[in-house]
């Protein structure tokens, strides 16, 4: 069991990619051309997960640990 | 159609070439571009790729030779030179290219600042490889100064601090952001540099670069002198036109399309920072510099070529862009031409607020600084198809607390 829920609005993901570049072990680009969360994810460490989560044009991936919300800004 | 060809190697001609490969187009294929790598991403080139989160290779979008896989004839450092409309034939440097259906993706370049002389370690960023040669530089811990407060000027100055160097941002207007997000809200857009040891130099220009073969300064057009090992010039794009220049097509601000991207006879479109067209949703003809609108161009173009513009319908985009800059992150949708601007919510001065546009006092544009939640609402409503009109609903404001700025 992990700490950290990954969420991710595929509403709103452009498709940049930029998630997948920065956490290539937590997020992947499908052949639809909108991100992922990968099974590899949780395991993912915190920092690399909160810089991707950052980093995404959208803002569309949210970050839980342990049941709390991750401020990212 | 037997064959399409899609010109351009960035966002915009991706899209088209996943688009029309998706919608069921399986003949021939030709993606040219000038570039040397395949499609990849701009946006992280003046962030993670100066800052060094990033390896210094092109952020390819798709994994290596997939394009192939789709069928796609990629033809890469190929420069198309000049469209021939009637024969239906782009002229590149071995020959020509026979198309029956074309998509025009040229999008920009940097607009070049036109000082002379002009010498080594001055540069602009559009390129994996300008991002490259600007980062080895950035390694060797020298004075920076940068050119152009807009957006790339200013994450180009946020990654430059990043790794702790010495930086000065020159801005000839009087505040940062000004074409961008206009003057009040530049202003307090630019308080993010001043905060974070940037110096900003508003309100002068570069009369002239100091140093006989690599730069050693920059005087400015009030004659004071900031010393440079590297410099960076962001004054904006100038669209990619100029092989387009005999074919007749309109250019007007980069190319004119009608409003749904259509260009010529059924058989031309466009997409990306290259094309002016009538957006219905800010009601005026504009030209994107933005990422969102030149992939969702892409997608749009490449519909309208396999089902006709008509059944495509119009290209209507609330132009959505955001930036990274000493971790903060600004987001913008809508449009800046208004008479006044509201603070509705947070505080400039705390580096968190969101503002809205009005014009008639109705809302035409948000801007957030660090505002995520509100402004995903805001991306999800816009997406469902609710009007820019209805955002004083959709953000529920009330009579702004402060009292309205000119925009
Ligand atoms: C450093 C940087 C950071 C950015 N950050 C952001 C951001 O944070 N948010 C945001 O919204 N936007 C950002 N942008 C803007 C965004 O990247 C552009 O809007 C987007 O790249 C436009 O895509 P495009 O496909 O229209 O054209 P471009 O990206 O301009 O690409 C045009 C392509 O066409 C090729 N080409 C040109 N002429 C020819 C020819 N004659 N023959 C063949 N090929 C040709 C070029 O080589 C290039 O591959 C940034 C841009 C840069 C440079
Ligand atoms: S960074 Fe955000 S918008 Fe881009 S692909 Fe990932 S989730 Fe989607």
């Amino acid at each position: 069991m992990s700490d950290i829920k990954i969420d991710l609005d595929r509403g709103i993901c452009c498709g940049s990619g930029m998630c997948a570049s920065l956490a290539p072990t937590a997020f992947g680009v499908e052949a639809s051309g909108l991100a992922a969360v990968l099974p590899g994810a949780p395991t993912t460490d915190l920092d690399t997960l909160v810089k991707a989560a950052k980093s995404c044009p959208t803002l569309c991936i949210t970050l839980h640990h342990r049941g709390e919300e991750i401020e990212l800004f | 159609m037997k064959t399409v060809v899609v010109v351009g190697g960035s966002v915009a001609a991706l899209r088209a070439v996943e688009t029309l490969r998706r919608d069921g187009y399986d003949d021939r294929l030709v993606l040219v571009s000038e570039e040397a790598h395949e499609p990849y991403d701009r946006p992280p080139l003046s962030k993670h790729i100066l800052t060094g989160e990033l390896p210094a290779t092109a952020p390819l979008y798709r994994p290596a030779g997939s394009l192939l896989d789709a069928q796609v004839e990629v033809r890469l450092g190929a420069r198309a030179l000049a469209l021939d409309l009637q024969r239906r034939r782009i002229l590149l440097p071995d020959g020509e290219l026979a198309y029956d259906g074309l998509i025009i993706a040229t999008g920009a370049r940097p607009r070049p600042l036109g000082t002379q002389p002009c010498p080594e370690g001055v540069h602009t960023l559009r390129t994996i490889d300008d991002a490259v040669t600007i980062r080895r530089s950035l390694e060797a811990g020298p004075k920076v100064v940068v050119v152009g407060a807009g957006f790339i000027g200013a994450e180009v100055a946020s990654s430059a601090r990043a790794r702790g160097l010495d930086v000065t941002l020159v801005e000839a207007a009087v505040s940062p952001l000004v074409r961008a997000v206009g003057g009040a809200m530049g202003e307090a857009l630019g308080r993010l540099h001043i905060v974070n040891g940037v110096k900003l130099r508003c309100g002068s220009g570069v009369d002239r670069f100091l140093g006989a073969r690599r730069v050693e300064g920059v005087r400015l057009t009030d004659g004071s002198v900031i010393p440079a090992d590297l410099v960076v010039v962001g004054v904006g794009v100038v669209p990619n036109t100029e092989w387009l220049l005999s074919s007749g097509l309109t250019i007007e601000n980069g190319l004119r399309a009608d409003p749904s991207l259509h260009v010529h006879g059924g058989t031309v479109f466009a997409a990306g920072d290259v094309v002016s067209w009538y957006n219905g949703s800010l009601a005026r003809t504009v030209r994107g510099e933005q990422w969102t609108t030149a992939a969702e161009q892409g997608s749009h173009a490449a519909r309208a070529l396999l089902r006709g513009p008509q059944a495509a319908g119009h290209f209507r985009s609330s132009m959505y862009f955001w930036s990274d800059q000493y971790g903060a992150k600004i987001q913008f949708a809508g449009d800046t031409v208004a008479d006044t601007v509201d603070v509705i919510d947070g505080d400039p001065a705390e580096h968190r607020f969101l503002a809205v546009y009005r014009r008639s006092g109705r809302g035409v544009g948000v801007l957030a600084l660090n505002q995520p939640k509100t402004f995903s609402r805001l991306l999800r409503a816009l997406d469902a198809g609710t009007p820019m009109e209805g955002v004083d609903d959709l953000l529920q404001v009330r009579a702004p607390a402060a009292g309205s700025l000119p925009a």
